[in-house]
């Protein structure tokens, strides 16, 4: 996962590869390709919920806090546990997206920009999963 | 349909046109994050309360404020419209597949603003 600071990224909804969400059995919902995806590949830029870290004690027990981003400079995904800083919501399908320890996509976020894009980092063909790596200690056991 | 996040004066984020939208268009397909009955007591306390849809059958948006059942979170662009009496969209919540349409009421022009109708009691002073 990398950040940048770079704030003139214009946010369009037609920045987006075709996916589906579909049930995964036990994993609940995941996001496969709906065509072939080139490595490199912008998959989506989506907008993001900033959480302010007053809010971050009643929302990470939550649901939601299963789905958060870390909003900060400098912060790495595993500072989601120390509920410091602020955290984001993803508006979009990559919020949805399963973890793997052998990921086919990975994220940037622009952080004063309120956006965060999903990258294929390999090909992925049609009807193929997408995950990234959590880059957490994960609170589930991963298949 | 072409969208693109604007900033929109005092009002923070908006979402606008990118290209000529037709009355009956389907805007936004997207999935939601639900928020189950037992967490809304945690997030209608927070910010998260600003931007989620009742999802439950046969309720309301003003039930929000009921803080009873399952709330959502829209994912996607439809979570940034801001809210209008005489709005130029509408949303159409799936509950059982998991998904929120927005679809246009009018013809929109590139540029426009999109809106919806927020069906609740408001906790801002609308323009």
């Amino acid at each position: 996962m990398h950040e940048t600071s770079r704030a003139a990224v214009i946010v369009r909804s037609t920045d987006r590869a075709t996916l589906r969400v579909v049930s995964m059995g036990g994993k609940g919902r995941g996001v496969v390709a709906d065509r072939d995806i080139a490595a490199g590949e912008l998959v989506e830029r989506a907008p993001v919920l900033i959480i302010p870290e007053k809010d971050r004690a009643a929302v990470d027990p939550t649901n939601v806090g299963n789905h958060i981003f870390m909003w900060e400079h400098g912060t790495v995904a595993e500072d989601l546990y120390t509920r410091k800083g602020r955290a984001a919501v993803v508006l979009g399908f990559t919020s949805l997206i399963n973890h793997s320890g052998t990921p086919n996509c990975d994220f940037i976020r622009y952080i004063e920009a309120l956006a965060l894009d999903l990258v294929a980092i390999r090909d992925i063909r049609a009807g193929e999963e997408l995950t990234f790596d959590y880059g957490l200690t994960l609170w589930f056991t991963p298949q | 349909m072409p969208l693109r996040i604007a900033a929109v004066g005092h009002r923070g984020r908006g979402v606008v046109a990118d290209a000529p939208i037709k009355k009956g268009d389907l805007v936004e397909r997207s999935p939601v994050l639900v928020i189950p009955a037992k967490d809304r007591a945690a997030t209608d306390a927070t910010i998260v309360f600003t931007y989620v849809f009742m999802w439950e059958h046969a309720t309301i948006e003003e039930d929000l404020y009921k803080h009873e059942g399952r709330s959502a979170i829209a994912l996607g662009f439809t979570s940034l419209l801001n809210h209008s009496y005489t709005p130029n969209c509408e949303f159409i919540r799936h509950i059982d597949d998991l998904v929120i349409d927005l679809v246009a009421l009018r013809a929109i022009d590139p540029g426009e603003e999109l809106t919806i109708d927020y069906q609740m009691t408001l906790w801002f002073t609308p323009e």
